[in-house]
């Protein structure tokens, strides 16, 4: 899938408005106890939608933004949010992506790792 | 073709991890001052009025979501409160029954010491029925001949005199109250040293009548009213001396001394009997404290 100019400034005005939307209120919305985070969904929906390779610098760019907004280690979120968006994209490379499903479980995949994956490296690096 | 997408696929992706792998790092290794802590200061310095805006902006969406969640919550604190209330209230109900049953038994034990009640072998009971008749006011308490309780021995609580046994049966035994129409006891005015007799008062539930007193006179409202522990033949005392009975509260003079009518209020609170103490040797040779037992 060949990612023009002007999609490639939807996408970046997606990331900026998705990361500010994630900051200033999902972050602070509470189910269950746990913060709402959108940042793996977001960023899956895009490796849905546009392919592996537009997922993974999506992801890359996404977690970079949040990264430096929150004041936290570089690269921790960009590592974990490249592999959600590249993986999200082979679903749909590989798989059918038109089933009615395939978002629900891509999301919840992609929710669910991200969360395992920022966690591990947490504990890993202690940040 | 495909060799060629996939080879830039895996080199995009390669690369990005590799990037990722070295901010990580480099952030790592550099101190606070470092280029990238910079670079993340600076940008913040240019996010930071942004999210002040879209914070502002974004405050009512974050309190309709805070308030669903908020509700939630709510409801299950309240049944939780509730749970706890009830629980709470059990054990409130129980704890006061046992600290009305302690102050009985508080009360008993000073009677028992301090009034020199204890030479009478006393037996504690409790109170389990009562007479709904206000004509024969009685009570059944739970010790019977079994425990050493015999017809007419005096039945007392931490207050005073409630009355004497009646019957008795093996497990149980039936007391006639002060307020009986039956009942009668020898009493004495400590104050005055005036003797009399205590009977009630047919059909005012509650007074008794302070009778037979040579210097009525003498007596003055809220003098206390003790068994005298005297015998007669009209009125053979099975009481020891000086259980207090009640306080004088109301005189009525009449035409001459031998119409005045002395009102006794028990000091026992006949309505909320609960336990009682058998004296079941009342005729034991010692002698009780001379002072009245008032609790």
């Amino acid at each position: 899938m060949t990612i023009t100019g002007p999609a490639i400034g939807r996408l970046a005005l997606l990331g900026v408005v998705a990361s500010i939307l994630q900051l200033t209120a999902a972050s602070q919305v509470s189910i269950f106890g746990v913060p709402m985070d959108l940042s793996p969904l977001i960023v899956a929906s895009v490796g849905f939608l546009c392919g592996s390779v537009p997922g993974a610098v999506f992801g890359f760019a996404f977690g970079l933004f949040a990264d430096t907004a929150l004041m936290q280690t570089l690269g921790v979120t960009s590592l974990v949010l490249t592999a959600v968006g590249y993986s999200a994209g082979r679903v749909r490379e590989l798989r059918d992506p038109a089933h009615g499903l395939a978002p629900v479980a891509v999301g919840a995949a992609a929710t669910a790792g991200a969360a395992l994956s920022l966690a591990l490296l947490q504990f890993l690096l202690g940040v | 073709m495909h060799d060629k997408v996939v080879r830039r696929r895996r080199a995009v992706l390669a690369l990005l991890v590799a990037l990722s792998l070295f901010l990580l790092t480099a952030y790592f290794g550099e101190s606070a001052g470092g280029g990238l802590h910079a670079t993340q200061r600076g940008a913040l310095e240019v996010l930071a009025p942004i999210q002040e805006g879209a914070n502002k902006a974004l405050k009512p969406v974050r309190d309709l979501f805070g308030w669903f969640g908020d509700t939630l919550d709510a409801q299950d604190e309240r049944d939780r409160l509730r749970a706890e209330r009830d629980k709470l209230r059990g054990e409130v109900a129980q704890l006061q029954v046992h600290n009305q049953e302690l102050e009985q038994l508080r009360g008993l034990q000073e009677i028992n010491t301090a009034g020199g009640l204890q030479q009478y072998a006393p037996v504690q009971g409790r109170v389990y029925q009562r007479s709904p008749s206000t004509w024969y006011q009685t009570v059944t308490i739970n010790k019977g001949s079994s425990d050493g309780v015999k017809v007419d021995d005096p039945v007392v609580n931490g207050q005073g005199l409630v009355g004497k046994v009646k019957s008795v049966s093996d497990g149980n035994a039936v007391v006639m109250l002060l307020t009986d129409q039956d009942f009668g006891v020898s009493a004495l005015a400590p104050r005055r040293g005036e003797p009399g007799s205590i009977t009630p008062i047919p059909g005012a539930g509650g007074d008794l009548l302070f009778d037979l007193v040579d210097n009525a006179e003498k007596i003055r409202t809220g003098d206390l009213v003790v068994t005298a522990g005297t015998t007669s033949e009209r009125l053979p005392s099975v009481y020891p001396r000086s259980i207090l009975i009640g306080t004088v509260k109301r005189i009525e003079n009449g035409d001459g001394d031998l119409d005045r009518r002395i009102h006794v209020s028990p000091a026992a609170d006949l309505l909320h009997l609960d336990i009682v103490q058998v004296l079941t040797k009342p005729d034991a040779t010692l002698q009780a404290d001379a002072t009245p037992t008032a609790p």
